[in-house]
């Protein structure tokens, strides 16, 4: 069976390029949808836009998800995701620079379903990547 | 008395010549000799004599006591009754004309002389009794008029500062104050006007009989109020600096007239308004039904100080309430203005946080993957470069939390209770040793020191504080870190000592500099933030931090608490 995509959602291209080499060292073999901002993560799930006619019947296994980013920030794309029954239960991992707590706070009260900060250490960022990958892609067990 | 002119009244011709030439030789002025009543009265009259010989028995319808009576109507004159009777009935008559002598015929010469003396005496007395009397009288009077007039003035003044504390402007208070003087003094109506910077009057009050009577068209009325030149009735009291009372307006020489319409003055009373010997305007009264007259101008005069002192306390009143609203403005403002500080130092620690730390993560992360991926093409040196780079964002990436934490500590909600410190303390103590276990670090902790503060705040600080003992004493042989309280300058203050590396005192103030440091990195490693972190904590709680210590011979940090005094007063932390 073909594993599912990862939807990746990063409006810095650093970010993109470190996050997939640290999935790609952490063996991820999960195709990565990269997309720049919650409107374009949106696109992709509900097949509008530029992603218009995809097949929404396949799912994204894992959300990794910026907050600061143009147009439709982290916190608004969560707030659209879950009030969609379509997408409500998708796993979303927050990925942010931010250690500010009303962050934090609000996106587990929006229904993120982990929040890791990303370090400025890159030794750092991909062990958590590793610990990502082993829980999230490997023992959790989402709903279908 | 000699000299003492005498009117003789005797119907016997040769006794009243007789008595003549005995008065003429004691030496009295015989002026006229009556034989009847009526003859007695119509001389006595004409020739005001000093004294009255009056024989009682005399011819004729009116005896010597109706005679006597009939001249104390008419003059004030002593009467001296001679006479043989001595009967009780005609002595009680004459008792009630009140006579001045009563001498017995016959008499000596001595008799009469004594009488003649004694009568002058009595009379020259009882006169001077009552024109005492009556100047007493007189004086009594006058002073229960003026009693009456202080009186008066002084319920004007009373009036004028209870006006002063109920009314809300200063016109309303002029208003009511001249309300006052005018009922006073009985004026029709009246002026209180201020010299504004140009010399010119201003009016701050108009009675309203003044202003009812007036027939001005409005527009001038209006204008007439301000800006007056000084000038004409109303501007004696001003220009003359002193009070003026103008009873015949007519044939003033300082009379200009009337504007048109405005009621004709009959006369006026004008009093300058002073303020430390300096004229500041005018109380102007007029058309008193008979003119104005000294009591006026001493009822005015006094009310005007009265008048000045009520005008400036309500100016300061009004002064000070425009300050008070002026400053809850300000407040308001600055709060205000704080707010959106603090959301802006927000933004700004919220954008620090993630985006200096953004491209710091690039080159991290690109210079190990650049040590991965290409390390086999670069020597010793070139990987020892990237190690740096590599080293420097660890430590700016540090600098940035720790820039943050000292942010937020300044900003954080302050949640108050009462928090064991030395408890604090030993915890703290045991998370080092529990951390690094090869060090041997002797603690000694004061029991029981529990001060009201923020939890965890005093956390953040004492953590600091410990660590950096712990920190200082790494190369120290047998480490002490004590925490305790004692008495600087007789205030009580809590203490953290070490035995470490100490620092030089004149470094003591820059201690608590955000990113100061005293030893090198390759020392003792730290941003140099954690004492700046400690004396922000303390300031919030209304302390005082300060440092003493000698470079090898360990350092002491005290710090004083709001209320320290009541440190050990809570019960609920006694053992």
């Amino acid at each position: 069976m073909k594993s599912k995509v990862i939807l990746l959602i990063e409006d810095n291209p650093d970010d993109v390029a470190l996050t997939l080499r640290a999935l790609k060292k952490s063996n991820v073999l999960n195709e990565i949808i990269v997309v720049r901002d919650g409107v374009e993560a949106l696109d992709y799930l509900f097949g509008t836009g530029k992603f218009a006619g995809r097949d929404t019947k396949n799912k994204p296994q894992l959300i990794l998800l910026d907050l600061k980013m143009p147009r439709m920030d982290g916190l608004e794309f969560l707030r659209r995701l879950r009030a969609d029954e379509r997408t409500q239960t998708l796993p979303v991992v927050v990925l942010t620079t931010s250690c500010e707590d009303r962050d934090k706070i609000e996106s587990y009260k929006l229904g993120a379903n982990s929040y890791v900060r990303k370090p400025v250490d890159f030794s750092q960022f991909s062990e958590a990547v590793q610990q990502l990958r082993l829980y999230w892609l490997l023992l959790n067990e989402p709903p279908e | 008395m000699a000299g003492t002119r005498v009117l003789i009244v005797e119907d016997e011709a040769i006794i009243a010549a007789d008595l003549a030439g005995k008065l003429d030789m004691l030496g009295y002025e015989v002026v006229g000799t009556a034989a009847s009543g009526e003859e007695a009265v119509e001389l006595a009259c004409r020739l005001c004599p000093q004294l009255v010989l009056m024989d009682i028995c005399l011819k004729g319808a009116m005896d010597g006591i109706n005679a006597a009576e009939a001249i104390h109507g008419r003059l004030d004159v002593p009467v001296i009754y001679l006479t043989a009777h001595s009967d009780a009935a005609t002595l009680a008559r004459s008792k009630l004309s009140e006579p001045f002598g009563y001498v017995l015929k016959p008499f000596e010469e001595r008799e009469l002389a004594t009488a003649i003396e004694i009568a002058l005496y009595k009379h020259q007395a009882d006169r001077q009794l009552r024109r005492s009397h009556e100047e007493m009288e007189l004086r009594v009077e006058k002073r229960t008029r003026e009693l009456g007039q202080a009186n008066m003035i002084l319920n004007a003044i009373n009036q004028i500062f209870h006006e002063a504390l109920t009314c809300e402007t200063e016109e309303a208070l002029c208003k009511k104050s001249l309300a006052t003087a005018e009922k006073l003094t009985g004026s029709r109506f009246g002026i209180i006007a201020e010299l504004n910077t140009d010399g010119r009057l201003d009016t701050i009050a108009l009675s309203d009989p003044g202003w009812s009577a007036c027939r001005m068209p409005k527009t001038n009325a209006v204008l007439s109020l301000k800006n007056l030149q000084v000038r004409g009735i109303l501007g004696s009291a001003v220009n003359k600096r002193g009070a003026a009372i103008i009873n015949d307006p007519a044939t003033c020489p300082e009379r200009i007239g009337t504007p048109e319409g405005h009621p004709e003055i009959t006369c006026f009373l004008g009093v300058p308004l002073q303020q430390s010997g300096e004229t500041i305007g005018l109380i102007g009264l007029a058309n008193k039904d008979g003119g104005y007259g000294p009591s006026d101008l001493e009822a005015v005069e006094t009310m005007a100080m009265a008048i000045v002192e009520a005008l400036m306390r309500k100016r300061a009143e009004v002064k000070l309430q425009e300050l008070n609203r002026n400053l809850e403005k300000r407040v308001t403002e600055r709060t205000a203005e704080l707010e959106t500080a603090n959301r802006e130092l927000e933004a700004f620690a919220y954008s620090v946080s993630h985006d200096l730390r953004s491209p710091l993560r690039s080159i991290n992360g690109f210079s190990k993957v650049l040590k991965e991926d290409y390390g086999n093409r670069l020597d010793a040196e070139g990987k020892g470069f990237l190690d740096r780079i590599i080293a420097a964002t660890w430590r700016m990436g540090q600098l940035i939390d720790d820039l943050l934490g000292l942010a937020r500590i300044t900003r954080a909600d302050m949640r108050r209770a009462w928090v064991d410190l030395s408890d604090l303390v030993r915890k703290i103590a045991n998370r080092l040793k529990e951390d690094q276990p090869e060090r041997q670090v002797e603690f000694v902790i004061a029991e029981d020191l529990s001060i009201e503060g923020d939890e965890q705040l005093l956390t953040i600080m004492l953590e600091n504080l410990i660590d950096n003992a712990w920190k200082f004493t790494e190369k120290v042989p047998h480490a002490l870190i004590e925490f305790g309280t004692t008495r600087v300058d007789g205030s009580p203050a809590f203490f953290l000592r070490d035995n470490g590396a100490g620092f030089n005192m004149a470094y003591a103030e820059k201690l608590f500099n955000p990113f100061q440091r005293l030893h090198g990195t390759d020392e003792f490693a730290g941003a140099g933030i954690g004492l700046a972190t400690v004396k922000r904590i303390v300031n919030r709680h209304g302390g005082r931090v300060w440092a003493e210590g000698e470079t090898g011979r360990g350092a002491t940090f005290y710090f004083t608490w709001e209320k320290l005094n009541e440190v050990k007063s809570n019960p609920s932390y006694r053992r």
